[in-house]
Parts: structure tokens; C-alpha cells; sequence
């Protein structure tokens, strides 16, 4: 399909739902209420909070900005309001629109220490109704706190429990995503593309948990409003600071101090936090007892304002980050490495006084990895990229709950890589394009029993030469409730990638993933996925959900691991497919809270019509979680998680090969045979399962004028002994993190 | 709550802690070929071998050496035909291995084709074949002749660029003796790529196979090199310096290939379970491939040698200038 004929269907699209669905868009007898939900104490937003019409049985969720819209609501009425969200008090409050207007509400709610009420889940199943998300997770703040810290909280560490998310080892916190390669992963902080976001050989991710206001993950299956990327979307909204009062906490761990300090600011607020590495010490435990000599830091900042006297509804927001590691060994015979991520970004967003929000975007953001040899044998790389982003989103809501959602994105991104390629030879390979995206989207929400969310991409222009022939990317996602509390979901969509990595897929550590715009001689990544699945609300109590998912990637880049001569390509092209059945059972029986999800997965890859496992296909994955809530801030929960054994490639003989080491005769050893290990079918075979015990205790309390967040984590709890890797050159079994106890202290001021 | 958990506690210390698994698959029976073809010689040497299982997990604990004897190993080159001989050899006393082996052997071998062709059929009937190119020959454009060179801090040599595949290995030596040596033995210093400093130690660095048609060495490593020949011997006189030899290897395409092969290296932190294996060898493994060597001498001049206290072993280098 055609550029134009894209276009022309897009919008002929919307005007015909427009027509359709759009009876009703300014009704007299009908006022809009909008609501802006934040936290009493600090003024923060609270993303997905749910708010719902007791006398009308209608309600919405707060989106990220914590903002909800509920249209069609009988004016010059009173109505009662509950607005509840998790770890708050639900407040309830009587509301009254005026016909044909848009009535604001700023809604403040108490933080409590009793983490769910019973409203919540009444209310949640009732707002959820208007949602036809599918394949998305919401975490707040709060949820990061509950989760096991293990040696400190992280957000890419916390997303592994979730169905459908797996990780190849304890060690690295990257990720992958129903079958997808980790380069498949859009990371965004406040819609700013984060390309490097792991500190230190990715133990860690670069984001501080604590700035985090809420994160949206999204397995497949997301909307037009995303792109670039083939597997999913982490969507993480930072805090805007306390606006009421000034702030700091500081903490520290085995790993790292952390300081953070907000407060108001004129009209707005400011954040700023930071963090640096204190000790390699703990480090050894990830990696087979080698000192590694990382030194990483990271700082985030943001700053908003917001005046209803200068522009009425409006926000503007500036934020940036810079996360920068080093790896430097005294030794001039250990190469050295450094990566550093920056970013920035400037918003400006805007709720009229009709159902219209706007936001306007832009953002620098960068990357540049190197590896420095000194005088090892490692080869020199030198990674840069350079991204520049507008963004423009309109969304409307009309009368009878319909939604459209229009935008337009332009990227500007260059990339260069020096490395010396597979044969040997130094190569440079600099691209660079600009991608020029309109989307659109309409949600058909006006039924309670049937919901419907189409929308498409157009790439207008293309990062790689080879990218115009696939310019459309269609996406949609539907949702039917054929009777109270279940619902069935289904979604299909087309995406698409032109950013790569020369990561290697058998490293099963590696420093940083270098990134490139794909070589003109490859045509773009595409996938397509297929989900089906349903939500059940049984008791009040329990969340049953069920997925099924089917993704096939055409195209998918990687490196040429049989390039030998000078003329072979440094990339070639591999098809994936994945799919598989994700279930998650959440029962929440007050003080207790179990969450658990099993996963049933099968991903091939095949390159030169060799079908196999990738390294990151688990068959089964079980994970279970209990939290209790023990009263007077105290708090304590178990994660077990299972996972079938991850696939390797056994070895099926030795041969004695030669290495030449003694050429001439002044260098090497006297033997130049060394045994050498021939693979069988490649990842073939199965590791042992893994398993693995996590607990945490959490205390929280107040000596004048500090407020202390104290815990103690347990991971490995039963020391079980997962294998990470076995070395063929050695014989030597390598495991994963062994029985760990750790302790955080933060103290806020 | 407290039975909850202390049956989690008790199900967790239940399971079994460690699990064995079992790294190793069925043996793949597999025959190795290794000749590499020498220009320089008519004596070239080849060797077969068969791939094993290990009884344990650490494959540096076998000795035994697993050649294979009693192939017919024929070489083909341009329309003559060579075949090699069958020998048996014992194991020098310092190898690893228990057993002697077999090594295949002809001095009669020239090559006068660009294009050779191996075959070997073992024993049991299974046949092993590679072809091989022949590199081009390394002619010298430019040669730094006299050493030091005037008005530079470094010496140059440069040949003519080969066949885009064709690697090149270069070895600087400086040949002396020792003057109180009745036999006059010959002794070689190597002159390494650059020297690190590490803990007041200097360690050489080995120089490595590249595509570049030239090499470039700094004064400053000759002049370590030449320092470190009688490093801790106050008697510098007695050593007598004859001069510089410069040796380049040209390997062919396969060569070349299986060289880049072997000496991909991760880095010192990234852990990669898998490593290209390139062969040549129809229906087995190993190798077969040419190499070339070409040699340049050049000479110090005898203000040079004196200057670290050596005594000059060949005509001055100066009257070449």
C-alpha cells in the first residue's frame, strides 16, 4: 500500500467513525466531567487511579498525567464521585456538571497504609470498562516499593515477573519480550527513547525507581501512538516533585548512594536525584566471583510549571538525564570500556476547556559506547547515536465516550559504529534519516459491551533506503463483555523496526549493544502479532486473565556469525516467530495479596533455513507472590519463580586444533594444538530448571525530623544452584547469583 | 501465617539445590586434516586426527594424541601428484600427550601451481578433501635499509598489496652471539609489535596477522629490544650484534581465513559459548593452506650497536648511505 492510499485511507477512516459514531457531540442536557487526580502530600499525579459515578455505573482511569475524562454526564445533577487508588484512602465526593460544559475536579486522596480496599476493585471493574488496552501492564510507585528490592530496586527487574517477560540470567536485568530479541524493547522516560538503559554489563537498569511516577508496559499489541520498535514499549512517566513542600531522601545500598531532592519551584516543581556506584563488592556475586571494575553514575532532573493565570490548563515540563559507566583496568593489557546515555526534553501540555488534550514534545537523546583496547587483543568500537524527536498528540473525547487520537512524529537519527567487522577489517558504518510518522487512532468506547480501538502509522519517510516499501502499519485492538466481569480481548498489529544491535545472541554477558540504523543492503524488521485472550472478575477478589499471543518478525537483522571473507556481509536477515499462552491469577484477601502467572512459550529462529531455540526460550514459566501486609508499615512478601531450563547447545566431541600460537618460533607456547569443543545442533538441549526464592521485609518510620524506609532482602532464599553457563574450554560450571542477604536504608528528610 | 511460611521455607529446602546436567551429547565421530604447505620447502608435513569424548569435563585432561595412521594422503599440484608418507614419531618428553603418532611427510614437494588440491582416504574408506589457493608472493615496494633511520621515529616496510583475503604475519629478529662463546652460537632477540610497561615489568606484544601490506615499528622498541639482549650483564662488548631480519608471511585465502578464525577474541567480560570453527575440509575438519615467506635484512649502523656498548659484528651500515 501506498504512501498516499495510506493516508487517504486513514483519514477517511476517522471521518466515517467520526460520522458514524459521533451522534452526539455537543449535547445540552449532558456536561463532561474531567478530573485531575494527585496526591495529597506531594501534589504528584496518580497515573491509574479509577474514578467512577456510583449513581451512573460509569467511571474512567486516570491516564499517565493522572487525568480522567467521563463525558455524557447528566447536568445540573449531584452525583457521587469515588475516586480510589492503590495504597490511598478512596474519597468520595459529590459532583455536578453543567450542560454542554466541561466541569473540572482537582481531587486530592490520602496516602494510607492499608494497600487495597474493597472499593478499589469495584471501582476498577467498572472504569475498566471503557479500556480496550490488551497485553499492558500499569506500575505505580507504589507497586515498585512492594516488590522484592533484592540488592536495590529496579524497574527492569521488576517487569520479569510478569507473563510473557523472560531473562536469560540472574545477572543481566535485560529482557525479552514474548519471543523478541532485546533490542526489540522501547524504553521511554517522559517519551524521551532511552537506547542504553543498563548500568554496569546490565545488572542494572539506569533508571532510578525512585523518580518513577508510574511505568505502562506493553507486551504487543500497542497502540498507533507507538513505533520503531517490534516487541514492546515500556512507557515510564517521571515524577513532577513535591509542589507543597521541599524534600531530600538519601540511601544507600551494598551497591550504590542515592540522594534525592524535590520541592516547589514558582508555580511548579522541580526533582532532582541521583546516583553513584560505592563498591564492586557485591558485583563479584553476579559474575562468577570476578572483580570487575565498574564505576557508573546517574542523574535525573525535571522541572514543570504550571500557571492558570499565564495559560489555563496548561503544563510545561522540561527533563533530562545522563547515566554514564566506566570500566577502567589498570592493567594496559584489559581493554577499557565507557558508555553514556544523555537526554532532554522540553513538553508542553495542554487541557482546553473542551475534551481536547494536547501535548507538544521535544527531545535530544544520545548514546556513545566505546571500547578502548590499550594493549589487549580486543578490538577497538566507537558507537554513536543521535536522536533528535518532535512529537505533536491531539486526543479528543467525544460526547458518547468515543475517542481520537491524531499525532505526528519526526525523528531525526544518526548512528555511527567503527568496529573491525568479523574478517578482520575496520569498517565505519554511518547512517543517518529522519522518519516522519503520522498516526491515528479512533476508540470506539460508546458501547458498554463492545469497544474498539483502529488506528495506523504512516511513515512518510524512512530511516533506511530499503524501509518505503512498508509505510503503513495498522494496528488494532478490541474488546467484548458479553456478561459482567468477563471480557474478551483481541488484538492485531503490524510493526516495524529499522534500528539494530551487533549484540551476538551466544554472549551470554556482554558490556553494551551497539546500535545502527540497518545496513541499505537489508530491508526493514517488520512483525505482525495476533492476540486473543480474556479478563475475568470473579468474588471481587480475583483477576483472572488469560492470553494467547502469535508474533512473526520478517527480516530480523543479525550479525553474519559465518562471515569469513572480506565480501561476506557483516549482517544477514532471520525470521522469528513466536507464540504461546500467558495466564495471570491476582486474589486479593485483605492483608494478603497473591499474584501469580504461568507461561507457556515456544520462539524459533531460522537463519539459512536452520530452525532452532533462541537463547531466551522458555517453555514454562510459573511465578507466584505473596505480599503481606503486616500492620503499622510493615510489609513483607515471597516471590518464587520457575522457569524450564533455558536451551544450549551441547558438545558432542573434542578435536585437537591447531592455533598456530608459535608461527615463529620467538612467540607462544611449544604446542599449537589446544582442544577445541564441536557444537551439536545449536540449542538443542536444555539446562536444568530454574527456581528461586526471594523475600523481603520492609519497615517504615518516623524519628523527627526523618522518615526511614528500612529493608532486608533475601534472594536465593534455598540457595539453589542455577546454572548460568558451562565453559567448554574449562569443563568449569558456572552458576547464577548463589543464597544473597541484603539491607537498604533510605532516609527522608 | 507463620505455617505458611515455614512450608514455603520447608518446600524450598526440599527441592533440590543443585541439579547435575549433562553438557555433552553423543560423540560425533569426525576426521581432522591439518597441511599447511610451506613455499619456502620441499618438505611439507601433514597429520589426521579424529575428534574424542573426554572422560571428564575439562577436555585439557586428555593425552592421548587421537591420529589416525595408515591414510593415503596425496597432494595435487598443477599435473604432478605427490604422495606423503607415513611415519610414526615419538612424543617429544615435554608434550602432554602419552602415545606416539603418526605424521604424514614428503621432501619433494615445489610448489608450481596457484591452485593445490589435497585428498586423503582413511583406513575405513572415508575421504577427506580441501583446495587451496596460493598467496601471492610478497615483493618489497619500500624498505627503510639502515637503521636508525634519519629524521623519522619509526622504520618502514612496505610490499605489494596482495589478494584482498591474504593475511600477512611479519617477525623482526636481531641475530647475535656472544664473543666468549667458543662455538659462536647464533642467538635471536624477536622484536615485538610494542612493549606495555606493567609494574616496572616491560611486556612484549606479540605481533598479529592483519590485511595492511606494510609494518611499522617504532625506534623505541628496537631500542628496548636491544637493551633487554644483556639486560642484567655489565659485559656489554661481549656481545656481538650482527643485525635486523625481517620475515613476512603471506597466507593464502583459506589460511588467512582460518587465521582471523582463531584469533576473534571477546573481551575480557563478555562470555560467549560459541566460536567460529572454519575449515576448508570437505567431509571433516581442519585445514589445508598455503603460505609464502619472504625475507629483508637491514642493517644497524656500528654508531648504533656501539652506543648500548655492542660490538659491531658486520660491516658498518653507514657506508650503504
Amino acid at each position: 500500500m501506498g504512501k498516499d492510499t495510506g493516508l487517504k485511507f486513514l483519514f477517511l477512516s476517522f471521518l466515517i467513525l467520526s460520522l458514524f459514531c459521533n451522534k452526539n457531540l455537543i449535547a445540552q442536557e449532558t456536561g463532561i466531567l474531567r478530573g485531575l487526580v494527585t496526591d495529597s502530600t506531594t501534589s504528584e499525579a496518580l497515573a491509574f487511579s479509577s474514578a467512577y459515578i456510583k449513581e451512573l455505573q460509569i467511571g474512567a482511569n486516570t491516564d499517565m498525567r493522572g487525568y480522567f475524562l467521563i463525558t455524557s454526564v447528566p447536568a445540573n445533577k449531584n452525583f457521587t464521585l469515588i475516586v480510589s487508588y492503590l495504597g490511598y484512602q478512596t474519597r468520595t465526593m459529590t459532583i455536578r456538571t453543567q450542560p454542554g460544559k466541561m466541569s473540572h475536579y482537582d481531587i486530592q486522596l490520602l496516602s494510607s497504609d492499608i494497600h487495597m480496599k474493597t472499593i478499589e476493585s469495584r471501582g476498577t471493574r467498572i472504569s475498566g470498562t471503557s479500556d480496550s488496552k490488551i497485553s499492558v501492564d500499569r506500575i505505580s510507585a507504589k507497586q515498585l516499593e512492594t516488590t522484592p528490592k533484592g540488592i536495590e530496586s529496579d524497574v527492569f527487574r521488576t517487569i520479569k515477573y510478569l507473563p510473557g517477560v523472560t531473562a536469560t540470567s540472574d545477572v543481566s536485568a535485560r529482557y525479552y519480550v514474548r519471543g523478541g530479541t532485546s533490542n526489540q524493547n522501547l524504553v521511554l522516560v517522559d517519551g524521551i527513547t532511552i537506547y542504553n538503559p543498563f548500568h554496569a554489563l546490565g545488572l542494572f537498569s539506569v533508571v532510578d525507581p525512585d523518580i518513577v511516577n508510574s511505568i505502562e508496559f506493553f507486551k504487543g499489541g500497542f497502540g498507533a501512538q507507538f513505533g520503531g520498535r517490534l516487541s514492546s514499549v515500556m512507557n515510564i512517566v517521571t515524577k513532577d516533585g513535591n509542589k507543597n513542600d521541599f524534600s531530600s531522601k538519601f540511601s544507600a545500598s551494598l551497591l550504590s548512594g542515592k540522594f534525592l531532592v524535590e520541592g516547589p519551584m514558582g508555580k511548579g516543581s522541580f526533582i532532582i536525584a541521583g546516583r553513584k556506584s560505592l563498591s564492586n563488592s557485591i558485583t563479584k556475586k553476579f559474575l562468577n566471583d570476578e572483580t570487575v571494575p565498574i564505576d557508573f553514575n546517574d542523574l535525573s532532573f525535571k522541572a514543570n510549571y504550571s500557571d492558570p493565570d499565564f495559560l489555563s490548563g496548561s503544563k510545561f515540563s522540561v527533563s533530562g538525564f545522563s547515566s554514564m559507566d566506566n570500566i577502567n583496568n589498570s592493567d594496559p593489557r584489559v581493554e577499557d570500556y565507557k558508555w553514556q546515555t544523555r537526554a532532554f526534553g522540553f513538553k508542553w501540555f495542554q487541557a482546553s476547556d473542551s475534551p481536547l488534550f494536547f501535548e507538544l514534545g521535544v527531545s535530544v537523546s544520545t548514546f556513545r559506547g566505546q571500547t578502548i583496547p590499550k594493549f589487549s587483543n580486543k578490538t577497538p568500537l566507537d558507537n554513536k547515536v543521535n536522536d533528535l524527536g518532535l512529537q505533536m498528540d491531539f486526543t479528543y473525547m467525544f460526547d458518547n465516550r468515543n475517542e481520537i487520537n491524531v499525532g505526528m512524529h519526526v525523528k531525526q537519527i544518526a548512528t555511527e559504529l567503527l568496529f573491525v567487522n568479523a574478517s578482520g577489517s575496520k569498517v565505519n558504518y554511518n547512517n543517518s534519516g529522519a522518519n516522519i510518522v503520522l498516526y491515528g487512532k479512533y476508540k470506539l468506547a460508546e458501547f458498554d459491551f463492545f469497544k474498539l480501538d483502529v488506528g495506523t502509522r504512516v511513515n512518510l519517510t524512512a530511516l533506511s533506503r530499503n524501509a518505503s516499501k512498508k509505510s503503513l502499519e495498522p494496528r488494532m485492538n478490541l474488546t467484548f463483555t458479553p456478561f459482567k466481569d468477563f471480557t474478551v480481548k483481541g488484538s492485531y498489529g503490524l510493526f516495524q523496526q529499522e534500528l539494530t544491535t551487533i549484540g551476538d545472541e551466544n554472549e551470554v554477558i556482554n558490556i553494551f549493544e551497539p546500535w545502527l540504523v540497518v545496513p541499505d543492503y537489508l530491508p526493514p524488521t517488520t512483525a505482525t502479532h495476533a492476540i486473543v485472550g480474556f479478563d475475568y472478575l470473579l468474588f471481587n477478589s480475583t483477576n483472572i486473565g488469560l492470553e494467547f499471543y502469535y508474533k512473526k518478525t520478517d527480516n530480523l537483522p543479525i550479525v553474519n556469525q559465518q562471515k569469513v571473507a572480506l565480501t561476506d556481509n557483516d549482517f544477514t536477515t532471520a525470521i522469528a516467530e513466536a507464540y504461546g499462552m500467558e495466564s495471570s491469577l491476582r486474589i486479593h484477601l485483605d492483608p494478603v495479596t497473591v499474584t501469580s502467572s504461568y507461561t507457556l512459550a515456544y520462539a524459533y529462529k531460522t537463519i539459512d533455513n536452520l530452525r532452532y531455540y533462541p537463547k531466551y526460550d522458555i517453555r514454562h514459566n510459573f511465578n507466584i507472590s505473596l505480599e503481606f501486609d503486616l500492620g503499622v508499615e510493615w510489609n513483607t512478601g515471597l516471590v518464587w519463580t520457575f522457569n524450564t531450563g533455558l536451551p544450549f547447545t551441547q558438545i558432542v566431541g573434542f578435536y585437537d586444533k591447531y592455533y598456530f600460537d608459535n608461527f615463529f618460533a620467538g612467540w607462544g607456547n611449544a604446542e599449537p594444538r589446544r582442544p577445541y569443543g564441536i557444537l551439536g545442533v545449536q540449542n538443542l538441549s536444555r539446562l536444568p530448571a530454574y527456581h528461586r526464592l526471594d523475600f523481603t521485609i520492609s519497615k517504615k518510620f518516623r524519628l523527627h525530623p526523618f522518615n526511614f524506609d528500612m529493608s532486608v532482602s533475601i534472594l536465593n532464599l534455598y540457595n539453589r544452584q542455577n546454572i548460568f553457563y558451562f565453559k567448554r574450554e574449562t569443563g568449569e560450571r558456572v552458576n547464577m547469583l548463589p543464597f544473597l542477604p541484603s539491607a537498604t536504608l533510605r532516609v527522608e528528610l | 501465617m507463620k505455617k505458611s511460611f515455614l512450608i514455603i521455607l520447608l518446600f524450598g529446602l526440599l527441592v533440590s539445590c543443585k541439579e547435575n546436567f549433562e553438557p555433552f551429547g553423543d560423540l560425533k565421530d569426525k576426521y581432522v586434516l591439518n597441511c599447511v604447505i610451506k613455499g619456502d620447502t620441499t618438505f611439507q608435513i601433514a597429520s589426521i586426527t579424529r575428534t574424542y569424548a573426554n572422560d571428564n569435563y575439562n577436555p585439557y585432561s586428555n593425552t592421548t594424541d587421537h591420529n589416525v595412521g595408515g591414510a593415503l594422503i596425496r597432494i595435487w599440484n598443477g599435473d604432478s601428484v605427490v604422495v606423503l608418507r607415513d611415519s610414526i614419531l615419538d612424543k617429544p618428553a615435554n608434550s602432554k600427550y602419552q602415545n606416539p603418532y603418526h605424521l604424514y611427510y614428503t621432501n619433494k614437494f615445489k610448489l608450481v601451481s596457484s591452485t593445490i588440491q589435497i585428498e586423503a582416504i582413511l583406513p575405513n574408506g572415508v575421504r577427506l578433501t580441501g583446495e587451496a589457493t596460493v598467496p601471492n608472493e610478497v615483493k618489497f615496494n619500500y624498505t627503510d635499509k639502515v637503521y636508525p633511520p634519519v629524521s623519522k621515529s619509526f622504520v618502514e616496510f612496505i610490499w605489494n598489496p596482495g589478494v584482498l583475503d591474504n593475511a600477512y604475519l611479519t617477525q623482526v629478529s636481531i641475530y647475535y652471539y656472544k664473543a666468549d662463546d667458543p662455538k659462536k652460537t647464533v642467538q635471536i632477540a624477536y622484536v615485538p609489535a610494542s612493549y606495555i610497561n606493567q609494574g616496572g615489568v616491560d611486556f612484549p606484544i606479540a605481533p598479529k596477522p592483519n590485511n595492511a601490506n606494510k609494518l611499522v615499528i617504532d625506534v623505541a622498541t628496537i631500542n628496548k629490544t636491544m637493551e633487554l639482549i644483556s639486560a642484567g650483564d655489565p659485559n656489554k662488548a661481549n656481545y656481538v650484534i650482527l643485525g635486523p631480519f625481517l620475515e613476512v608471511v603471506s597466507f593464502g585465502k583459506s589460511l588467512s581465513t582460518y587465521f582471523n578464525s582463531i584469533t576473534r577474541t571477546n573481551d575480557a567480560y563478555t562470555v560467549n559459548l560459541s566460536e567460529i570453527d572454519y575449515s576448508n575440509i570437505s567431509n571433516g575438519l581442519g585445514v589445508f593452506g598455503v603460505y609464502l615467506k619472504n625475507y629483508q635484512p637491514f642493517t644497524f649502523t656500528h654508531a648504533f650497536i656501539k652506543s648500548f656498548g655492542y660490538t659491531p659484528g658486520l660491516a658498518d651500515a653507514q657506508a650503504y648511505l
